[in-house]
């Protein structure tokens, strides 16, 4: 088996976490968890990539895992922003309350 | 001439004195609607200069580059089968902004009340030049985007002027036409589209490339329905009552005649000139649903009691006869069916203009409340008479001439020898009689009999409405005359047709 | 010297130095300092774009390296400019000067307005870098900076409840769209070890399809499909466009969404074979261009309206995209540039409308034709033109579209196309009706400035409706360049 298979099953299954999270949950800080694991999913995935070379690290994605990950912190600071805007206007975290616009 | 373009002036001038007409309205009012004449008569006394040239077949171009990265040029064309389409569009545009002067005045007002909004005038006569200007592009054009873009130029006036100046629910039937001629034009342009990747060009004159592609009989079947749409043949033709019922006269006057017919005229031009073999197995299936038009159109024109309306179905019997001599696949049959395109244009424009007249004076158009009106309004009767005799083809009117062609092509050309010819020929013939008898009718029912009760005061309506009806008379039966000045155009651009 | 194109180094900068600008603006009290910084700003990255252009043709191979500080490809960052990256960078900074003198007006009377301006300008120099991006991380990280300050933007109003909403369903599914890009880049990078372009096509270009392939293609469809509002992908867009402020609206249907679908086309015919993905982009673009029709009928919403029409618009750009060939390709670049003007004058005039009239409701803006007349006019020409009508640009764009179907041997799309356009006039038609009908509605005309800028935009739409040539030219160029010029694109980079 090749090193890095492990690594990617756990992609795999971070990614069906994360869309899992993202359809079932209807609070909205965990609505923006199911995102930060599917970002994660990503980064975990450039990581295992990085190695697929036996005795070589690329450091190529391993920068890149850093720069997403400052990336990943400024979305999740607007949507944290969003969603404690959405409180202050709905008294609630439950996204099905948000239902003044239709489809 | 050639060093002046006058073709090129003919499209600029009346798009150019758009505004100026629009900013004089502004300030003016009604009186605009002289103002939107000068330019037109300036385009039609250029459009005579180039008479006698195009009667010997030569043919008059101007073209300019547009886009010559997607292969677009932009030609103006003058030629024996554009020429008197021209001139017909221009004449009716020219009577009928004249005609408008106190129509509109009147249909503005009743729709504004008393202090009528100086831009309801502006629009309209705006809209106006807008119209003539898409019509006589549309018959000009060489190539095909460019036939397109004005085909598609003049629907939007026309909308525009039907919704804000029409009767009854006119918001709905505005939509209706739109949507009907708007979904016909599509469809034309796929045809339009397929032809570009065959040829490699938009030119008409690349066309007769396509005749022996296997792709030609679909490319002729959208042609053929984005046409037929807008001479709304049978099954075609819902949005076609309602329209020309509910759109102010003076511009269902140019509706009928003037727009309608420039489809005839480009199934000529696109498809019985350069695809002649393929047209050929069209041929059935459009004499069998020219005469269904026919009948239909006739039929229920006798059932109506609006005066419009009765025109409006009429005019679709017409498109009928004009589709028949087109469908006749003979130079005399085709020339026929744009001859009668010039006399239908009119005739039909003095009977709609009559039925405003009628709007104008007395107030409504159901003939049940009409009745021996001819005392009362001598002129407007004689007017009615002679319009429904160029149309029904009684001589010396130019009607006898163009359907007597029509006939002669039906005959003489490759229907003649078949069964459907022979029937054809005999059902034209039974619904010409019918035609003249419904016609005779109505006047009978309008202008004759005892007066209907209230219409004591009427009177004949005011010069500026009359005149132009009576010019365009006069015309009509200078030309039933002498035909020839028509029939010698057509023939020297059809010619190439004769089998 | 930062090695960075010219406009983008503009609105990097611009933007960088607006928040001292608002800052000394509050202080010192100068009225219009950082609206005409603003608008000074994008009118010198308009500028900046035409030299730019001249130093791309001028360029060996006509492609413009700029290195990224950190080493050269395959590991360092890049800009690789050709004419293709620079017609995206006029389509964008146009607009976007037209909007910023529009905004000035429209948002007047609200407060945050230094935060408005940067985010405004924030927002373009990361379009202007997804243009321009010659490597995926490059574009990864314009992308993001686009994406941030757009939800900002739509959210801007945040003291009422509608943008709140919209702009968290906007975030929601656009932030998952950004977590399936960075899935796809790893994807990319895992198969070639490299995430510049041209190395990335050279490997890939040629190879079989595999499952691995396949959901590479899958993660970059979703990814860029959610920003471009590609019919499964749609749903976030009719409520975010609408409830953005006006000028905003403009911004996101105008141009925003057409950068995703630049940027998914860009990435997509540079490595992928066409016979990949055209059979995925025809059935796309079918769903949605007749989706999003049908269901714009059913608005009573004028905002709700036009943003659904921009979803059919996006399907028929598709259309071009699907048929692989540089006719097709020229025909959705025109229309990108066309329907920017044409979408972003829609926007703009209901965006007038509902600063004058307080309502979005099509019903109760009855007569408004006689209360704001050039307004009227404006989003009139700005509706024929999205329905096609000719004289006006759109029709010249759509032609070549439906054309393009054909000449590809798909004409079932291209009559799909055109029966989807006349559907679509019925609803732009109901709108000029109602505002052509008498009513009550009462409103006064638009500020001066917002009137010219919306006039100024309807003659643009008719002067490149009749007389197409100098866009068509450009587009041609620019659809050329990512067709025929992947040679030259890789041989910028990796050397003969």
């Amino acid at each position: 088996m090749h090193p890095f298979t492990s690594f990617i099953v756990a992609v795999f299954l971070l990614l069906l976490i994360g869309l899992l999270c993202l359809t079932t949950r209807r609070n909205m800080i965990r609505l923006l968890i199911g995102v930060e694991i599917l970002f994660n999913a990503a980064n975990l995935n450039f990581i295992a990539l990085s190695i697929q070379r036996a005795g070589f690290i690329d450091p190529l994605g391993q920068m890149i895992v850093l720069m997403a990950i400052v990336l990943d912190g400024c979305v999740v600071a607007v949507g944290l922003v969003m969603t404690l805007n959405a409180y202050r206007h709905y008294g609630t975290l439950d996204v099905r309350k948000l239902r003044r616009l239709r489809w | 001439m050639s060093q002046l373009y006058p073709l090129t002036q003919i499209l600029i001038i009346p798009l150019a004195a758009t505004p100026v007409v629009y900013l004089y309205a502004r300030k003016m009012g009604r009186s605009a609607g002289y103002v939107a004449a000068i330019p037109l008569a300036y385009t039609l006394l250029l459009l005579l200069t180039l008479l006698p040239e195009a009667a010997k077949g030569v043919k008059h171009l101007e073209s300019y580059t547009w886009a010559p990265s997607i292969g677009l040029t932009f030609g103006l064309l003058a030629d024996g089968l554009s020429i008197w389409m021209m001139i017909t569009i221009n004449l009716l545009a020219l009577l009928m902004s004249i005609y408008s002067v106190r129509y509109i005045d009147h249909r503005v007002k009743e729709l504004f009340g008393g202090e009528s909004p100086s831009t309801a005038y502006a629009s309209y006569y705006a809209l106006y030049l807008l119209y003539e200007v898409g019509m006589m592009g549309t018959v000009m054009s060489t190539n095909l985007i460019q036939f397109y873009l004005f085909y598609e130029l003049m629907l939007v006036p026309s909308w525009l002027l039907i919704n804000n100046y029409g009767y009854g629910d006119r918001e709905r039937v505005g939509l209706l036409y739109f949507l009907w001629t708007h979904v016909g034009a599509v469809i034309l342009l796929v045809g339009i589209l397929s032809t570009y990747w065959i040829t490699g060009s938009f030119e008409f004159s690349a066309l007769s490339l396509i005749a022996a592609k296997p792709q030609a009989p679909f490319i002729v079947a959208a042609f053929l329905i984005g046409f037929l749409t807008k001479m709304a043949v049978f099954g075609l033709h819902l949005w076609l009552p309602d329209t020309y019922t509910q759109a102010p006269t003076s511009i269902t006057a140019l509706l009928s005649p003037a727009m309608s017919g420039i489809a005839p005229y480009a199934i000529v031009r696109f498809i019985v000139v350069p695809m002649y073999p393929v047209y050929q197995r069209f041929q059935p299936i459009l004499v069998a649903w020219a005469l269904i038009t026919l009948i239909y159109g006739g039929l229920m024109s006798l059932a109506q009691d609006d005066v419009k309306r009765y025109l409006a179905y009429s005019s679709m019997s017409q498109m009928g006869y004009i589709l028949l001599g087109v469908a006749s696949m003979s130079t005399l049959g085709t020339s026929g069916a744009i001859f009668h395109y010039v006399s239908h244009g009119f005739g039909k424009c003095i009977l709609f203009a009559v039925a405003g007249a009628l709007l104008y004076r007395i107030g409504t158009l159901s003939i049940s409340r009409m009745g021996g009106l001819a005392d009362r309004m001598p002129v407007t009767a004689t007017l009615t008479l002679l319009g429904i005799f160029t149309i029904a083809g009684v001589p010396p009117t130019s009607g006898f001439m163009s359907k007597w062609m029509i006939f002669a092509g039906v005959f003489d050309g490759p229907l003649s020898t078949s069964l459907m010819g022979i029937s054809a020929a005999t059902v034209i013939l039974l619904m010409t009689v019918i035609t003249i008898a419904y016609g005779l009718w109505i006047v009978k029912r309008i202008f004759f009999g005892p007066l209907a009760e209230g219409l004591e005061m009427v009177e004949d309506p005011p010069a500026s409405m009359e005149a132009p009806l009576i010019i365009l008379a006069v015309i009509a039966i200078l030309v039933g005359l002498y035909p020839r000045i028509v029939s010698d155009c057509l023939f020297s651009a059809l010619s190439a047709l004769h089998v | 010297m930062i090695n960075i194109p010219i406009p983008l180094l503009v609105l990097l900068l611009g933007g960088g130095v607006l928040p001292l600008i608002g800052l000394m603006a509050e202080r010192l009290h100068v009225k219009w300092l950082r609206e005409g910084w603003t608008i000074l700003i994008q009118a010198l990255a308009l500028y900046s774009v035409y030299p730019l252009y001249r130093e791309v043709r001028a360029a060996e191979g006509r492609i413009l390296l700029k290195y990224l500080p950190g080493g050269a490809p395959p590991l360092g960052g890049c800009f690789e400019i050709d004419v293709l990256g620079v017609y995206m960078a006029g389509c964008i900074s146009l607009l976007a000067l037209l909007v910023a003198i529009y905004s000035t007006r429209y948002m007047e009377h609200e407060g945050r307005l230094t935060e408005f301006y940067t985010l405004f300008t924030l927002m373009n120099a990361g379009m202007v870098g997804v243009a321009m991006a010659g490597d995926f991380f490059t574009l990864f990280v314009f992308w993001e900076m686009m994406c941030i300050s757009s939800y900002v933007l739509v959210s801007f109003m945040k003291h009422r409840p509608g943008p709140i909403e919209a702009g968290f369903k906007y975030f929601m599914m656009s932030a998952t769209g950004s977590a399936f890009l960075l899935l796809s880049m790893s994807l990319l990078y895992g198969m070639t070890g490299t995430l510049n372009f041209a190395y990335a096509s050279a490997s890939l270009k040629a190879v079989e399809p595999t499952p691995w392939l396949l959901l590479l293609f899958t993660t970059l469809l979703i990814g860029f499909g959610i920003k471009s509002a590609i019919v499964p992908f749609h749903t976030w867009l009719p409520d975010a466009h609408p409830e953005a402020p006006g000028p905003i609206s403009a911004m996101l249907s105008g141009i925003v969404i057409e950068t995703g679908l630049y940027a998914l086309t860009r990435v997509i015919y540079l490595t992928f074979p066409v016979s990949i993905f055209k059979p995925t982009f025809a059935a796309l673009s079918v769903v949605t261009m007749t989706l999003a029709n049908i269901l714009a009928l059913l608005q009573s919403d004028l905002k709700r309206m036009l943003a659904y029409s921009s979803i059919s618009q996006i399907g028929y750009m598709l259309v071009g995209i699907s048929t692989g060939t540089a006719y097709g390709l020229m025909g959705a670049l025109l229309h990108i540039f066309n329907h920017s003007l044409m979408k972003g004058l829609a926007f703009l005039c209901a965006g007038s409308i509902v600063h004058q009239l307080g309502s979005r409701e099509i019903s109760e803006m009855r007569g408004l034709g006689r209360r704001m007349p050039f307004t009227s006019l404006s989003l009139s020409i700005a509706l024929l033109g999205l329905g096609g009508v000719p004289t006006t640009n759109g029709f010249v764009s759509k032609f070549i579209l439906f054309s393009s179907a054909i000449g590809a041997g798909m004409p079932i799309l291209a009559v799909i196309g055109v029966l989807n356009s006349a559907l679509s006039m019925a609803y732009y038609l109901r709108v000029i009706i109602t505002l052509a009908a008498r009513g009550e509605a009462s409103a006064e005309e638009a500020p001066a400035i917002m009137v010219g800028i919306s006039l100024l935009m309807a003659l643009l739409i008719v002067i490149f409706g009749v007389w197409p040539q100098p866009v068509i030219r450009y587009a041609d160029i620019a659809s050329k360049c990512l067709l025929q010029g992947v040679g030259r694109y890789l041989s910028a980079v990796m050397g003969p």
